[in-house]
């Protein structure tokens, strides 16, 4: 009989915010936020498994209560008009009192697959059929007024939907002007983000949205990483019990972060503090003043948090480095600034402030609790560091009671004052500090006590040094993109800005999709500025622009415009209320979707290439406008040795792309059919993940092809040429061509000679051709565009119809 | 409809004195014809537009008019209110505020041009027009946040709208045109791309605004803003006497501007600028001369003198393509340059 009772449902038990290890500044990040909402949210990026989307989730538990009016659909706040609907600022206004409701705060997660209906608002079907009235279902920007509006993946978010966000995100209101509607409502949120930088950055605009930023990094400490297995043994094994363990530290961050919102009110921002804000920001050239705006309200919150009266220089100096992480400098140009960099302008910043810096003294509740094991280690180095103290104490005063003694025996007889010693106890005392501070330097993320103290990142940014020709470019305050990658001997100098030319030049395939050349256009010259192909998507993707009869079977239907369509003969079919649609009524979407280009690169790294990676640098950061503007991608495959590899999946982040190919090193052989044939299958997986992408591929090599595929793809091919690696290579470039793929043959050491001295063919011999000729003849059989750049800088292009193998009657091409 | 909520007040907003003259020139005299502002984020574009909404003067139109139809004005009627004005019919005038119609990005094509209305379709059997926001944009603002982000189609029908004044619905058996004369201002960040020409074409004046690096001023913004967040009642309270002085400068610039003179000199000093400048076609010339006649009226004068045409140059001309589009547009040094010279030449 028992066994057949149902068991109590218990929901599953949610991880808690404070047994997650490490990750202190997106913690602090998250929490300032619940401090103040005004902070505008938080974006937080690191490497997959740190930890971010669990941290975001589990931050539900320590949200505060919200109040808003009750029976809003909107959730308007009850006191706040500048957050009212119309209908609540109405009654607001003729002086009615609103009822209110308290409920805590939500956090709502936009899906990456998120459509502007969901996203905005839409017809309420429901209404229309049963009342035949036209009513709004309120979207998901009006389901986070008030609340958090959560984005994982935040960089792969698709572009409309991302618009739309900005809009709301800037006003704090959702306008919906969509299918017949016309409403505002309120629609202030606090914008959390996680993102991997891996897979392409965000747009500035956007970034500069998130009020502060945050980074995770992989825990390194053999410690803190064993400490993360246990813990998460521990919860999966008995959900319940650990998070009854850390029920109290739950309870009394939630404890400190009322308290903080109840004292944040009182406490002020000074003048002193903001022009410390002011000066720092406008000595980096922040752009916009949001940084400025953000970085004193988080100043405000973690001082609220620490549960300190005034503003201290601490606060400011961390909640400085939180704010401005992220945002650009000198509109746009430069990128932003390092923690470093921010330390010493912050240094710089005159202010009075700086006389009185003290050391935080931490109040209970406002800290959240060291964890036990953390506490011992810490006892340990308390304990390591007193002794260190004592000893150098020790030494000290046995070396300047000699000193004393000697200058006393100098001066003759002359007691010590009690200010000498005094000083010797200070001058050990200070020395004992410096040392154990030290030690927990070099010790990195040592103890998880530092949660919310600003020094220890101060010190860990200091022990962490930046790369080199990245900081050396910045400081001479040019641009970072060309100035700072300068290895390689320049060949050919605009290499970059003369393939791109090239390629703006070719109309390549059907609807006059091409590749400009990035800069602003000039007008009459062909305008295509900032307008790419609008490819009619077939896919449910992109923005829903117009209607249309469906030919076939209807997928996607316009709601609204079948409804419009049918609406006119409800009368006659005389079943009020229900709608009759019939089959012709039906219409379906036509969106708009601006194709992006994926391009992939695929560099030939043998060592006679060595000397062009720097142009091949350049050629990639030349992209960099239209990555960003357009969502193009790039991507990386280089090949060497005797196989290819796969540098980087097509990506929006050029720096990781760059950084990447300065690291591969080159090595002998070129394997070129082997980088083709990669170059092919990461092509047909690109068109997999986006069937609208115009994939294009640039093959850059000096053409000397010396290893063949393991296994032929065709053996007849390979009986027509005297190399293998040449034949296998044309096999390859048939599949290209079948797919319709544009590719693009940069010939880095194109000779006018060897193009001229094409082979007569000959029956039954077999094709012997030099690296020109063999690259000539491959962009041929890709049906691709030849780019052959001469030793003096300048470069042919050539379109790759014309045969060049040549029956004894024709003649080479000039 | 006439939902007003409360926004950051504009005599609050600290520096770009430059935007905020070239709203204000928009707001006194409509017939400027537009304003696109250029910009870093976070620079205080859209505040500043938004911030507008308060002082913006009063207009009239036609009682019951759902396209904001002029009572004296009959280019700027619909086909009804055309007939009954013929008529001399005594047509209900409503005095009311001029305010700021938002476009969204994300805005349909049915709900910019209007389209057939649902509920009356289902209820009534009827064909109606369920007006678009270009009908309420007749004789107010149009503002477009992040206008370079637009979706083609829609920048095409506001293009169509701006250029006659005159919106036509042809779609779902609905056949209507009706008046949509609007001030078209725009945002954008030049950073997430480029407008088309054609659309920036429509802007009269346009402005490019740079972040303000004086710690003095950003110590204020960070101060008000705050300031504002904590209280917005209060705060705008405390501006109010600014907001009033505001809203009587631009009511009696509207009631100057029409016995605002030009003197024939500087008319002929823009038009030789224009042409030295190889700027295309003339609506450059004629914002210039409009908005330095509206800059005077703003100021209580009754002459254009030679500085105020200086002083709009820049807006009136930059950003124009030249020489067919082959020219970059203009420097604004160059444009300084070439109106200070002409411009003292003229006065001798």
């Amino acid at each position: 009989m028992g066994l057949l009772e149902e068991p109590e449902r218990v929901s599953m038990p949610m991880y808690p915010f404070t047994a997650v290890v490490g990750q202190e500044a997106a913690k602090t990040a998250l929490i300032l936020n619940a401090v103040d909402p005004t902070i505008g949210g938080v974006l937080i990026s690191g490497p997959k498994g740190s930890g971010k989307s669990l941290l975001v989730k589990c931050f539900s538990q320590v949200l505060p209560e919200i109040e808003h009016v009750a029976g809003c659909p909107y959730r308007c706040s009850p006191t706040d008009p500048t957050n009212m609907c119309p209908e609540c600022l109405a009654r607001f206004e003729a002086g009615e009192e609103l009822p209110v409701a308290k409920s805590p705060m939500r956090i709502i997660q936009v899906p990456l697959s998120v459509t502007d209906d969901m996203l905005v608002g839409s017809i309420d079907l429901d209404r229309v059929v049963r009342d035949s009235e036209r009513s709004l279902r309120p979207g998901l920007l009006a389901e986070a007024n008030q609340n958090i509006l959560y984005i994982d993946e935040v960089n792969l978010l698709p572009d409309h939907i991302t618009d739309s966000i900005l809009d709301a995100a800037a006003s704090g209101w959702n306008y919906v002007e969509r299918e017949g509607f016309s409403v505002q409502h309120p629609s202030r949120f606090i914008l959390v983000g996680t993102m991997n930088p891996e897979e392409g950055e965000l747009r500035p605009q956007i970034l500069d949205r998130f009020g502060v930023f945050a980074e995770t990094e992989n825990v390194e400490d053999p410690e803190l990483r064993f400490m993360v297995i246990e813990r998460n043994e521990e919860f999966a094994l008995d959900p319940a019990g650990f998070v009854s363990r850390h029920a109290d530290h739950l309870r009394e961050l939630r404890y400190g972060i009322e308290e903080a919102r109840r004292l944040l009110p009182e406490i002020e921002a000074p003048r002193e503090v903001c022009s410390i804000v002011a000066e720092t920001c406008s000595r980096l050239r922040v752009d916009g003043f949001r940084p400025d705006i953000v970085s004193v309200k988080a100043a405000r919150a973690l001082a609220a948090f620490k549960g300190k009266e005034a503003i201290d220089p601490e606060e400011v100096a961390f909640s400085v480095e939180l704010a401005l992480g992220h945002r650009t400098r000198r509109s746009g140009m430069l990128p932003p600034p390092t923690q470093a960099e921010i330390r010493k302008a912050i240094g710089r910043a005159k202010s009075p402030l700086k006389l009185r810096f003290r050391i935080p003294r931490p109040r209970l509740g406002g800290f959240i609790k060291i964890p036990r094991e953390a506490f011992e280690r810490l006892m340990r180095e308390a304990l390591k560091s007193l002794i260190l103290g004592a000893i150098i104490f020790i030494l000290m005063v046995a070396s300047s009671a000699y000193l004393i003694e000697s200058v006393r025996s100098i001066l003759t007889t002359r007691p010590p004052t009690t200010l000498t010693i005094m000083l010797e106890v200070a001058a050990s005392g200070a020395l004992a500090f410096l040392i154990s501070r030290l030690g927990r330097g070099r010790r990195g993320e040592a103890v998880a006590v530092g949660t919310m103290d600003p020094t220890k990142t101060a010190i860990e940014a200091e022990t962490r040094l930046p790369p080199p020709e990245r900081a050396s470019g910045m400081e001479g305050g040019s641009s970072p993109t060309k100035a700072t990658y300068k290895d390689g001997v320049s060949t050919t100098p605009d290499f970059g800005m003369k393939i791109l030319k090239t390629i703006a030049k070719t109309p390549t395939g059907s609807g006059g999709i091409r590749l400009r050349q990035p800069g602003r256009a000039v007008r009459g010259g062909g305008y295509s500025g900032g307008r790419r192909t609008k490819v009619l998507s077939a896919s449910s993707r992109g923005r829903y622009a117009w209607y249309q009869t469906p030919r076939g079977k209807p997928r996607d239907v316009a709601l609204v415009p079948t409804l419009r369509e049918a609406a006119l003969h409800q009368r006659d079919s005389g079943r009020k209320p229900r709608i009759l649609i019939r089959p012709e009524d039906i219409r379906v979407k036509v969106r708009e979707y601006r194709a992006p280009f994926s391009i992939l690169l695929l560099v030939d790294m043998s060592l006679s290439m060595i000397e062009s990676v720097g142009n091949i640098v350049e050629t990639i950061y030349s992209l960099h406008k239209d990555v960003y503007r357009k969502r193009d991608r790039v991507g990386l495959i280089v090949f060497k040795g005797s196989k290819a590899f796969t540098i980087q999946h097509p990506t929006r982040n050029l720096d990781l792309v760059v950084e990447k190919l300065r690291g591969v090193g080159a090595s002998d052989f070129t394997p070129l059919a082997a980088g083709l044939f990669e170059a092919w299958k990461a092509l047909k997986q690109e068109k997999l993940r986006n069937r609208d992408a115009v994939p294009h591929l640039i093959v850059v090599s000096d053409g000397i092809a010396n290893v063949s595929l393991d296994v032929p793809l065709s053996p007849l091919t390979r009986r027509r040429y005297t190399s293998e690696a040449q034949a296998d290579s044309f096999d390859v470039a048939r599949l290209l061509a079948k797919e319709g793929h544009k590719v693009y043959i940069v010939n880095t050491r194109h000779s006018d000679r060897e193009a001229e001295a094409f082979p007569v063919l000959e029956e039954g011999q077999r094709i012997r051709l030099t690296p020109t000729q063999f690259l000539m003849e491959l962009a041929r059989i890709s049906k691709g565009n030849y780019v052959g750049l001469r030793p003096s800088g300048e470069s042919i292009e050539l379109e790759a119809t014309a045969r060049w193998i040549h029956t004894p009657t024709t003649l080479a091409p000039s | 409809m006439a939902f007003h909520r409360l926004v950051y007040p504009f005599s609050a907003l600290v520096g770009q004195s430059e935007m905020k003259t070239a709203l204000l020139l928009n707001a006194v005299n409509p017939m400027i014809g537009g304003l696109l502002i250029r910009g870093q984020k976070g620079t205080g574009k859209s505040s500043c537009v938004r911030a507008l909404v308060d002082i913006l003067p009063e207009v009239s139109a036609v009682e019951g008019c759902p396209f904001n139809c002029s009572p004296t004005d009959p280019t700027n009627m619909c086909a009804t209110c055309l007939e009954k004005h013929r008529r001399g019919e005594h047509t209900e005038v409503e005095r009311r505020k001029m305010r700021i119609v938002s476009l969204p990005i994300g805005s349909t094509e049915d709900r910019v041009i209007g389209s057939l209305d649902i509920e009356k379709a289902i209820s009534h059997g009827i064909r109606a027009l369920q007006p678009g926001l270009l009908a309420e944009a007749n004789q107010n603002i149009l503002y477009i946040d992040e206008v370079n982000l637009l979706p083609d189609h829609i920048t095409d029908s506001i293009l169509d709208a701006a250029a006659s004044g005159w919106n036509t619905v042809e779609r779902e058996g609905i056949s209507v045109s009706h008046p949509s004369r609007f001030i078209l201002i725009g945002t954008m960040n030049p950073e997430e791309g480029e407008l088309r020409p054609q659309l920036a074409d429509r802007f009269a004046l346009h402005i490019s605004i740079e972040g303000i690096y004086d710690e003095e001023q950003r110590v204020e913004i960070i101060r008000r803003n705050i300031e504002f967040g904590e209280d917005p009642v209060g705060f705008s309270k405390r501006w109010h006497v600014e907001q009033e002085g505001f809203m009587k400068r631009i009511a009696s610039a509207r009631e100057l501007i029409k016995s605002v003179e030009v003197p024939e000199t500087v008319m002929r000093a823009v038009a030789s600028a224009c042409i030295r400048l190889h700027v295309d076609g003339h609506r450059p010339d004629i914002s210039a001369i409009r908005a330095s006649r509206t800059l005077a009226a703003l100021e209580g004068r009754r002459e254009v003198t030679a500085r105020d045409v200086m002083r709009v140059a820049v807006l009136a001309v930059g950003y124009r393509t030249r020489g067919f589009g082959f020219e970059e547009p203009a420097k604004p040094e160059e444009i300084r340059d070439v109106f200070g010279d002409v411009v003292g030449r003229a006065q001798g």
